[in-house]
């Protein structure tokens, strides 16, 4: 009775979200949880046809909630994917006050940008990120890294959430 | 015809390495580029496949990915579907008999004839051989 994966991704549906977790998870269903990808069609249909028979749905956060709600309470298992740690702390928090907040969140991947500073392979954060990842604090759900199945996950340092030097 | 342009998009080193394998069996193969999408966020590899299509030209080309689904072809379909200026074609599954083949035929076909060729010869490529236990005991 919970989503199966709820993954911060900026690259959202690649492979190793299909060839990494879906062979593990078997995922009925997968849903993107993003404004950007939702108001645009041609986006939307390159998302859709990346997942092969499996269903995928692309949604904007506003109405995500209570879509993830209902899909959090079946037994099919759903695999999330948000693309960026401030947009996930949103989805979250309202999740929360639904009281359907997940245990922990999957931190993937977050690719270099300007601005960012990296703290693992494949992690960059930014100020919001921080930000976001204090506030994941707050809310009392696990922040836990992990690329793929077959690395070991660990739970994202409270350091993470301070600016570095 | 001139020779076609093509751009392997790949995971890690993998478009690196089966260029290198391919330009052992035939020889130098220019206006052939590979991208890896190591380090590249969504966006970044988008444009990074953007900026290297960019010499195809109206003559158009072909985009060679690795998973179909995957960061790679998806970046590739998204560029091809609504920037090419010619006829720019994804091709998922690369291997080497595909990238071979195209070898021997970029001078002579068009992109899409090239790309059904390609499809067709590298899914023939995949044959499945059963071994069989040694007759008697080991010597």
């Amino acid at each position: 009775m919970s989503l199966a994966l709820v993954r911060v991704d900026d690259r959202l549906i690649h492979g190793q979200v299909l060839l990494g977790w879906g062979p593990v998870l078997e995922p009925a269903r997968y849903v993107v949880v993003d404004d950007g990808m939702a108001a645009d069609p041609f986006e939307r249909t390159l998302l859709e046809a990346s997942t092969g028979a499996t269903p995928l749905e692309v949604l904007p956060l506003e109405t995500a909630v209570s879509r993830l709600e209902t899909l959090a309470l079946a037994s099919e298992p759903v695999i999330v994917l948000v693309r960026g740690l401030p947009e996930a702390a949103r989805l979250v928090a309202a999740l929360a006050r639904a009281g359907a907040a997940p245990l922990a969140i999957n931190l993937g991947g977050l690719h270099y940008a300007p601005g960012k500073t990296r703290v693992h392979d494949a992690v960059y954060l930014d100020h919001a990120d921080r930000a976001a990842l204090a506030a994941f604090g707050g809310l009392g759900v696990r922040v836990v890294v992990q690329d793929v199945p077959a690395t070991r996950p660990f739970d994202a340092p409270p350091e993470w959430r301070e600016e570095p030097a | 015809m001139s020779r076609m342009p093509a751009l392997l998009v790949t995971h890690g080193r993998l478009g690196d390495a089966l260029l290198e394998a391919a330009q052992r069996i035939v020889g130098a193969l220019e206006g052939v580029d590979v991208l890896s999408n190591d380090g590249l966020s969504r966006d970044a590899l988008t444009q990074a496949v953007r900026e290297r299509v960019r010499s195809f030209g109206p003559g158009g080309g072909l985009l060679f990915v690795d998973v179909a689904g995957g960061s790679c072809a998806q970046a590739a379909l998204g560029v091809a579907a609504r920037e090419a200026e010619g006829p720019m074609l994804v091709i998922t599954g690369v291997n080497l008999p595909m990238l071979l083949d195209f070898a021997h035929h970029r001078g002579d076909l068009d992109p899409r004839a090239l790309a059904s060729r390609l499809a067709e010869k590298a899914q023939a490529a995949v044959v499945v051989f059963e071994g069989r236990p040694a007759a008697g005991p080991p010597a």
